[in-house]
């Protein structure tokens, strides 16, 4: 399932002196089966996109289209919003803070349970996506608040995951994890990707661009101010965005300045730019 | 002279379950530390009992020569400034300037300097334009700029920053950083105690303490720990890339100095092409 926006805009709090256009006339596709990135500084419309997405924000006007469900600016049209919510999942910034089962397999269960499984099958799907986000059985009768922040995260999402969605929204997912957190996490997305889930990743870590990501959407202002690689996105002049440039890609671009004769669009993380040194030796 | 004396510090939670095994640490008057560990390591109760929000089960906490205890916690605490990760567990005004404004008010400020200083926090952080917006308008960035201003506006001696960074913009993040070292020169009295995961931003503070399972494993600068390979394995420490950098061409033949630069590095790589 890919994700079609067409003329898209989003304002909050319209007709008040509040108004604010968050989302300003974008169109865009999101690729199927692949991870995107979409990044921008604080207040560029990135978090908005993506809650309507699978119609938590319905559009001021314009369309987002996922299979044959078209979200548009007018709620009563946007019946099926149910179902294309099991397919669209999103799994919000600190995620944690929505645990609030007795148990670890309740609170994972309890999406399952609101679309209509029962008690026995959501639990036993509980425990699947459990397993895949790496929590085996000890963890199924805690209770989640006594679980460290990395595995309330896991937990978080596997509450999502037991859903089977088609596409995978995730706001922030390493924030405030350690760096042992964060790379669990990673590659948690990795494999569900690899297993054919459609991945969109909203980041302020640009490595997780570089590392982890096919495509990269940058919003600027409501806009869109570049789709393409994360590669071709940090070797173009980035300097009106606010966008760091990871340390790896910048050596990159030092060395091909001195004609170190590397493959910079091939490069995603250390060991790449490592093995064509080696085999230049 | 000693800021922060912390001597045999112990404390659990529960009686099974003890968080911080005894130890002990000196951070002199102006010094930049940074408190790295894996979740879990006793960072965050560390801090929470250093600013008196825990009570400890056994040891001493001194801050400037004062201990740590009933008696004198307001006067401990007027020297310390906290700003903890989530900016949203912090925001207590219904406007940013009325946030900013609340910890001069306890201090029974007059209005016209406690407008001024409002002010003067809140461009320092660059948030002198949302002075009447209410926080549910602001994005997490923001928030957390919100927040070390009210830190700011007290003037501590002490600021710590529990990840406070964490939830920062790469710009939002380094506007951070810069500030804080910005005060640091103006103010080379203040002393800096940094909770991080962020291990770029550890490489650039003055020492490094390392907690595991509740004890201190290592109180060093930075280029004495990342350039000891055994420790970093030993405590599955992430690197920062520089030095990643350096130990992964070193297993394909380079040879480099004692903590090479980017440019150093680069420069070999370019020499040798």
């Amino acid at each position: 399932m890919a994700i079609k926006i067409n003329n898209l805009s989003f304002v909050y709090m319209k007709k008040t002196p509040n108004e604010t256009k968050a989302i300003d006339d974008i169109s865009l596709e999101i690729p199927e089966g692949k991870v995107t990135a979409i990044i921008g500084h604080t207040g560029s419309g990135k978090s908005t996109l993506i809650q309507t997405f699978n119609g938590l924000l319905t559009p001021s006007s314009g369309t987002v289209e996922i299979d044959d469900f078209v979200i548009t600016n007018n709620p009563k049209k946007n019946k099926k919003i149910k179902e294309l919510r099991k397919k669209v999942s999103i799994v919000f910034q600190f995620p944690e803070y929505q645990l609030f089962e007795e148990t670890v397999e309740k609170d994972v269960a309890f999406g399952l349970k609101n679309y209509g499984y029962k008690e026995e099958d959501a639990i036993k799907e509980a425990h699947n996506a459990l397993t895949v986000v790496g929590l085996d059985e000890s963890f199924y009768k805690r209770s989640p608040f006594e679980l460290s922040g990395g595995e309330k995260r896991r937990v978080a999402i596997a509450g999502i995951i037991a859903l089977n969605p088609e596409i995978l929204i995730l706001d922030e997912p390493t924030a405030g994890l350690d760096p042992e957190g964060s790379k669990i996490i990673l590659n948690l997305i990795s494999k569900l990707n690899e297993e054919g889930k459609t991945i969109i990743i909203v980041t302020h870590d640009m490595n997780i661009v570089l590392n982890n990501s096919d495509h990269v959407i940058v919003m600027n202002n409501g806009k869109i101010a570049f789709e393409g690689t994360p590669n071709k996105l940090f070797a173009s002049d980035v300097s009106n965005y606010s966008i760091d440039i990871p340390r790896l890609f910048e050596f990159c671009l030092l060395l091909k300045e001195h004609n170190v004769n590397i493959d910079i669009d091939k490069i995603k993380n250390v060991d790449d730019l490592i093995n064509q040194l080696k085999e230049r030796k | 002279m000693k800021c922060i004396e912390v001597k045999d510090l112990t404390y659990s939670y529960d009686e099974n379950t003890p968080v911080l095994k005894g130890i002990s640490f000196d951070i002199d008057v102006g010094e930049y530390v940074s408190i790295v560990g894996h979740n879990g390591c006793g960072k965050s109760t560390l801090c929470k009992l250093l600013i008196g929000l825990l009570e400890k089960n056994s040891g001493s906490i001194v801050i400037k020569g004062q201990e740590l205890n009933q008696e004198n916690l307001t006067s401990i605490r007027n020297k310390i400034a906290t700003v903890f990760q989530n900016p949203d567990n912090q925001f207590i005004g219904a406007t940013v300037e009325d946030d900013i404004a609340f910890s001069l008010e306890n201090m029974n400020t007059p209005l016209n300097e406690m407008t001024q200083k409002v002010k003067e926090a809140a461009s320092k952080v660059g948030m002198i334009d949302y002075l009447t917006k209410e926080p549910s308008y602001l994005s997490g960035g923001q928030k957390q700029r919100v927040a070390i201003a009210d830190a700011l506006v007290r003037e501590p001696e002490i600021l710590i920053l529990d990840e406070a960074t964490s939830m920062l913009d790469p710009s939002g993040k380094k506007e951070i950083l810069d500030l804080i070292s910005q005060m640091r020169k103006e103010n080379p009295s203040l002393t800096v105690i940094s909770i991080t995961h962020d291990i770029e931003e550890s490489y650039n503070s003055d020492r490094i303490i390392l907690l595991d399972e509740g004890n201190l494993v290592l109180s060093c600068s930075p280029s004495e720990l990342f350039d000891n390979r055994e420790l970093i394995k030993k405590y599955n420490l992430t690197v920062p890339f520089v030095v990643e950098l350096k130990y992964k061409l070193e297993e394909i033949g380079y040879k480099f100095d004692q903590n090479p630069s980017l440019e150093e590095i680069g420069e070999k790589l370019w020499q040798s092409k």
